[in-house]
């Protein structure tokens, strides 16, 4: 392809250092636990990126929800496209260059601004250097779609994982078939072998994980919030990247441990906790500081998130790690809400996380690229006011792009929801 | 488009006077009149024949050939969900489609998923399905599809309490395939120097398919071949042009193309050639039912289906076979399959010196304004291109 430039990995070592320097600032802050530790975990993370064929071991691009378990089974780094190179636009502050570059190439700004970042960064040669990718329509058709252009630039070889629309049995299975087959591409992709009980053990460590953000959903029931609205933010991240590591369950452990203390001092992160709020989809990435904007100056605690937090039913088999982790797909926040009938997951989720966590009012954060969510808003917003009786602000956003809608109108729209909300 | 030899062909006129009265058009209403039952399909990758085999009609969801004004459907789908789902449903909410007794979707891409989910919330059918739709074509993957459409046919089956027999289904898939053939023989006139009809005028034909019985449709689709050669009809343009992208029904927006002086002489449309292309393989597949979901399967690809590379390959042989000079994508705005296929697909067609005009459009817009502009300044390039060469 012509439009690749020359690899240069400046910006991603840049986003690395940024991560550290940002677990150092918190250390130094005195921040909580877990404030800290994510980010010492996203800066050793990026670390391991960077360098893994140095170090004898595979790297190989995933996009959102493909299984990480299987990688750090076979000594392969993921890379998680979307994070990983999200992070790294936010970090580095390269919006212009990112999508002025996908737009050059041809991408129409339609294209979920997530995936026009990533195929910026691999076309401007800023992404490592990966051995494949493996990509997956678990989210959406962007996830679906993206893939191709990645193998084109890098001339690297690619792997489909194929995932069905509902969760039925015969689903499940053709989806840990499928996982089988992406096994034999890492394989072939990288020269690393597959050990089952390597398996088995990224498996126990994801098990983990999911009770314990399990237990953190309960915790997040009580009143006041005992999480700030930063901090639940922090749990997809790790998930996405690190499950099935030892690292993802202790991140998990400390924010678990952190909240119960809480919850037992009756201590919430809002000074005086004014609004208990269901966050849909996802807050923009560009504009984290917005969430601290609401808890702090506003009392609004973000109590319950389905797209990020609400699991569904999962029992891990170790006799079968595979047909395992393709329960867990289905298990998953995010698949679940963006997956599958709209009806048995993201209404059902929504309504029941209002309910349990006793939340005021809902915001979706309408992502311009986001087909999937956005086009359940009106079944959602009804859905909650029938059946929770809370209202829903439905707050036009990009994930990626700051210069769809300033945090001042942002902050417009949200102040004039909390006024709804005091009247109520 | 210059017209060098134009007989007014009957029944071409026909289908026009049908697909005139979309979506409750009269051969529909016939159908009904006599008690049966009618059930939409969404994406060409619901096997017709099935429902037809069941002694139901079969036809195509669509919105209707020009541009709506979207506003009750806004208020269910977000304005990022694609004009052509969102014109589906504000027929729907507008009562057009009342006369529906079932709607077949298919998981295919997120606006067709979402549809189907707005549909069974807010609008009383009695049967609203969605089939899943692998995106592969593997061996694995044609397994679990085959089973999928068993599962679409004991739906179909249990709700409207019929049987679809193996023998119903053979004789359905015998109807389907005279239709393929027949259209394939058309398409084959295409390839002329001056063939007998225009890309518009294809379109009109191949609508007609979607809104009546398929028998009756058979023998007007015969009709007008035997006219066609009957009559040594001819058209002729400037430039011989392939038409390609979203879901397009609208004969108006490639009629303003060929007013320009363009010639579409070949499409790759799901409304088109996609609808139609691949046969049915009764020979290495006895089972009627594994027959026909192999076919849907395998058939032309969307832009959904992985790798980009079998829709790409398919498109350059097209594009071959057909002696094409350019191509008119039309990509409906937040239609993301074709969107993110766009530039890799342009790239290989200018590599064989094939130049691309890409158009972001609404669902059922017509070509004029900005559009007729863009086409014509592509059309004089190309006719200069043609000049040096």
């Amino acid at each position: 392809m012509s439009a690749v430039k020359a690899l240069d990995l400046k910006k991603y070592q840049g986003m690395a250092s940024a991560f550290q320097a940002i677990a150092q600032r918190r250390r130094d802050q005195g921040a909580e636990p877990s404030e800290t530790l994510y980010y010492q975990t996203l800066a050793d993370y990026h670390r391991q990126v960077l360098q893994a064929r140095e170090e004898g071991r595979g790297l190989v691009g995933i996009t959102v929800m493909v299984p990480p378990e299987i990688c750090w089974a076979m000594d392969i780094v993921p890379l998680q496209l979307e994070n990983a190179l999200m992070s790294l636009t936010v970090l580095e502050r390269c919006y212009e260059e990112v999508f002025s570059t996908a737009k050059g190439f041809g991408l129409s700004p339609e294209v979920c601004s997530a995936h026009r970042t990533i195929a910026a960064v691999f076309l401007l040669g800023w992404a490592p250097p990966v051995q494949g990718v493996i990509w997956s329509p678990q989210v959406c058709d962007n996830t679906a779609k993206c893939g191709d252009l990645y193998l084109k630039t890098y001339r690297i070889p690619g792997f489909f994982l194929d995932r069905p629309y509902r969760h039925t049995e015969r689903e499940v299975h053709y989806l840990a078939r499928e996982m089988g087959e992406m096994v034999a591409f890492l394989e072939r992709a990288t020269g690393k072998r597959l050990d089952l009980d390597r398996l088995r053990e990224a498996l126990d460590y994801s098990a983990q994980m999911v009770a314990l953000q399990q237990e953190i959903y309960e915790l997040r029931k009580a009143v006041p919030h005992p999480a700030s609205n930063r901090t639940i933010c922090q749990l997809l991240p790790v998930t996405l990247t690190m499950a099935g590591t030892p690292q993802a369950v202790e991140f998990c452990r400390v924010l678990r441990d952190q909240l119960r203390q809480r919850v037992r001092e009756h201590r919430g992160t809002a000074r005086e906790e004014s609004y208990r709020l269901v966050s849909l989809f996802t807050p923009p990435n560009h504009k984290w500081k917005l969430l601290d904007w609401l808890e702090k100056e506003k009392g609004a605690s973000l109590v319950a998130d389905p797209y990020q937090s609400h699991w569904g039913p999962w029992e891990p088999d170790f006799s079968d790690p595979l047909l395992s982790l393709a329960q867990k797909c289905f298990a998953i926040p995010v698949c679940r809400e963006m997956h599958g009938p709209a009806e048995e997951g993201v209404i059902a989720d929504a309504v029941e996380d209002a309910l349990s966590h006793r939340a005021d009012g809902a915001i979706f954060w309408a992502h311009i690229g986001c087909r999937q969510a956005c086009a359940t808003i009106r079944a959602v917003k009804e859905a909650l006011a029938q059946k929770a009786g809370i209202p829903t602000l439905v707050l036009d956003c990009d994930i990626m792009d700051p210069s769809f809608v300033s945090e001042e109108e942002m902050k417009e729209r949200l102040e004039s929801f909390l006024e709804v909300l005091e009247e109520r | 488009m210059a017209e060098t030899s134009v007989a007014t062909l009957k029944a071409l006129e026909e289908m026009r006077e049908i697909n005139a009265a979309f979506p409750y058009t009269a051969p529909i209403k016939a159908w009904k009149e006599r008690g049966k039952k009618v059930l939409a399909w969404t994406c060409t990758y619901v096997p017709e024949e099935l429902i037809w085999a069941a002694g139901m009609l079969p036809v195509r969801m669509t919105g209707d050939s020009h541009e709506l004004e979207l506003e009750d459907a806004n208020a269910y789908l977000y304005i990022n969900t694609c004009s052509f789902q969102r014109s589906c449903l504000q027929l729907a909410l507008g009562n057009q489609w009342d006369f529906l007794d079932g709607y077949v979707s298919a998981a295919t891409c997120d606006g067709s998923r979402r549809l189907a989910d707005v549909w069974g919330n807010y609008l009383s059918i009695p049967l609203v399905y969605v089939l899943t739709v692998p995106r592969k074509t593997t061996e694995r993957a044609h397994q679990l599809y085959i089973s999928e459409v068993r599962d679409m046919k004991q739906k179909i089956e249990e709700r409207y309490e019929v049987q679809i027999t193996d023998q119903a289904l053979k004789e359905a898939i015998t109807l389907y395939e005279h239709t393929r053939s027949l259209l394939r023989e058309l398409y084959e006139m295409k390839k002329r120097d001056k063939p007998p009809v225009t890309g518009a005028e294809t379109m009109e034909i191949v609508n007609a398919a979607f809104r009546m019985p398929r028998d009756e449709y058979n023998q007007l689709l015969e009709r007008l071949l035997k006219e066609l050669k009957d009559s040594r009809r001819q058209v002729s343009g400037k430039i011989r042009l392939m038409i390609n992208g979203s879901p397009l029904n609208n004969p108006e927006f490639i009629k303003t193309i060929e007013d320009l002086g363009g010639l579409v002489v070949i499409d790759e449309l799901c409304m088109g050639t996609r609808y139609w292309w691949d046969p049915v393989d009764t020979k290495t597949y006895p089972d009627p039912l594994e027959a026909v979901a192999r076919r849907y399967l395998n058939n032309f690809p969307c832009a959904r289906m992985v790798p980009c590379d079998d829709r790409f390959d398919k498109v350059l042989a097209l594009a071959k076979e057909y002696r094409v000079e350019g191509v008119v994508s039309e990509i409906i705005r937040y239609c993301v399959p074709y969107a993110h296929d766009q530039p890799l697909l342009r790239e290989r067609l200018e590599k064989i010196d094939i130049p691309v005009l890409e158009l972001d459009v609404e669902y059922g817009v017509t070509g004029s304004g900005q559009i007729r502009t863009r086409a014509q300044a592509f059309v004089e390039m190309l006719e200069e291109k043609k000049l040096k060469a």
